[in-house]
């Protein structure tokens, strides 16, 4: 390309026109600087071409065509053109003639483009594992449920004052032994060595209540049975039962008597007179 | 002012892409994705530039070094680019140097003299755009076109035409 033709270019291509000197001026002063050896080299170079089928142009202006379209309609970027060289050896560049990247470059592409299209899901992504962590958040900040044991003791009976009677207090029915105390209160009741914690207390076994329950199974009065099978059940009979000593007050009764006494008959000794008519019709086979 | 129309696109590529890509070249391997792209984003320009060629140069420098910067991250040696085997000029009948000696002679230049070089002989560009271009002032634009004139004169034998109108006299 000559020098001539290089400047009318610069001119032409320069829209608004450069500012400061004009382009000829600087550049006739540069090439009045320069040595007349340096002249013949610069004109030797500028007689070699620069190689020119290194651009594809066809595509180069198909391209050029997409972003107008895009610039025209929407004033957004266009897609990013496809490396000629870096992918010029890749396995997918056997797809670039295949109707999927036709789409890919095509003007419909733009709706994939769009704002809402392209900032709708990273937003739903953001919201959501926004979301994720607050919950997890709350999961690892929220304390742990504490359990808390109370005793309540609960009175048995109102007195009649409206005062509360403590269930040692309450007055020992007839017939019934005095009420065992606590056995905790009984001085020698628990072995020196009673365990006081440890395995008893991370189960909730009262070590009293376990002693209590060996004195109270030896305990065979009726209150004492009564506790025993509330609490540990009917298994928990002593065997055999302890049978009452009943003594027969008055000699047995003969049936007959007890017949008569049914029927509302009058008793007497005698015999029944119709004794045969009545055992003919009860045993009709037998002989009398 | 409007935007770039199909009809300087075409200029442009017809007068200035060749000698874009080689500018290109100075610095990175893939000088042709480099130009598409820089003629891609002239064209969504809504307004056009004040000065077209300009622009395009320093849109190709920016995205040259960018990429040659982006080849050195992978690994790839510097300077590779400059010495690629790949012809820079192609063959003509009418040029008295050989396109290969003056690229192998070119690729010795240190890039800023280089890049001087291809922008005022091929790119057309004048000292003064240069300057702009490469964020210089014209007298360092200046010393360096020739001392890059120089050491290609040397290395490739190019006789002054009047001293050799002198010698022919003589003899």
């Amino acid at each position: 390309m000559s020098e001539e033709r290089k400047e009318e270019h610069a001119e032409d291509l320069s829209v608004g026109g450069p500012a400061g000197p004009s382009p000829p001026d600087v550049r006739r002063a540069a090439e009045e600087d320069l040595p007349p050896e340096l002249k013949a080299i610069e004109a030797e170079l500028a007689s070699l071409t620069p190689r020119t089928d290194r651009l594809d142009r066809e595509r180069l202006i198909f391209l050029a065509g997409q972003q107008s379209v895009y610039r025209d309609t929407k004033g957004t970027k266009g897609t990013v053109p496809f490396s000629l060289r870096e992918n010029w050896d890749s396995p997918l560049r056997e797809n670039w003639d295949s109707p999927l990247r036709e789409n890919r470059d095509s003007p419909l592409r733009e709706n994939r483009d769009s704002p809402r299209v392209r900032w709708g899901w990273p937003a739903a992504f953001a919201a959501m594992t926004a979301v994720a962590a607050s919950l997890l958040v709350a999961l690892l900040a929220q304390p742990e449920p504490r359990v808390v044991v109370r005793i309540v003791k609960v009175p048995v009976e109102p007195a009649g004052n409206g005062e509360v009677v403590p269930a040692e207090n309450l007055p020992v029915p007839p017939g019934e032994g005095p009420r065992p105390g606590p056995l905790r209160d009984t001085p020698g009741a628990f072995p020196e060595s009673a365990p006081r914690g440890g395995l008893f207390a991370l189960v909730g076994l009262d070590w009293a209540q376990l002693y209590d329950r060996d004195r109270l199974s030896s305990d065979t009065s009726y209150p004492g049975l009564r506790d025993r099978v509330l609490r540990e059940g009917v298994d928990s009979w002593p065997t055999p039962f302890p049978v009452a000593d009943v003594k027969p007050t008055s000699a047995p009764v003969p049936y007959r008597k007890l017949l008569n006494r049914v029927l509302g008959t009058p008793e007497s000794d005698e015999p029944v007179p119709d004794r045969p008519l009545i055992q003919t019709l009860l045993y009709p086979g037998a002989n009398s | 002012m409007n935007a770039v129309g199909p009809e300087l696109l075409t200029r442009l590529l017809d007068e200035h892409g060749a000698a874009l890509v080689l500018y290109a070249q100075q610095w990175c391997d893939s000088p042709e994705d480099v130009v598409q792209e820089a003629l891609l984003q002239l064209v969504r320009q809504a307004e056009a530039p004040e000065n077209v060629v300009g622009w395009v140069y320093r849109v190709v420098r920016n995205g040259a070094i960018s990429a040659s910067r982006s080849a050195r991250r992978r690994g790839r040696r510097e300077a590779a680019a400059a010495h690629r085997g790949e012809p820079w000029f192609q063959a003509s009948p009418g040029q008295r140097l050989d396109a290969d000696t003056a690229a192998a002679a070119l690729r010795q230049l240190p890039v800023e003299e280089r890049e001087t070089i291809v922008a005022r002989i091929w790119g057309g560009l004048t000292l003064e755009q240069i300057a702009e271009l490469t964020g210089t002032s014209k007298s360092t634009v200046h010393r360096r076109y020739q001392s890059g004139l120089s050491a290609l004169r040397e290395r490739l034998g190019v006789v002054c035409p009047k001293r050799e109108k002198k010698n022919t006299l003589k003899t």
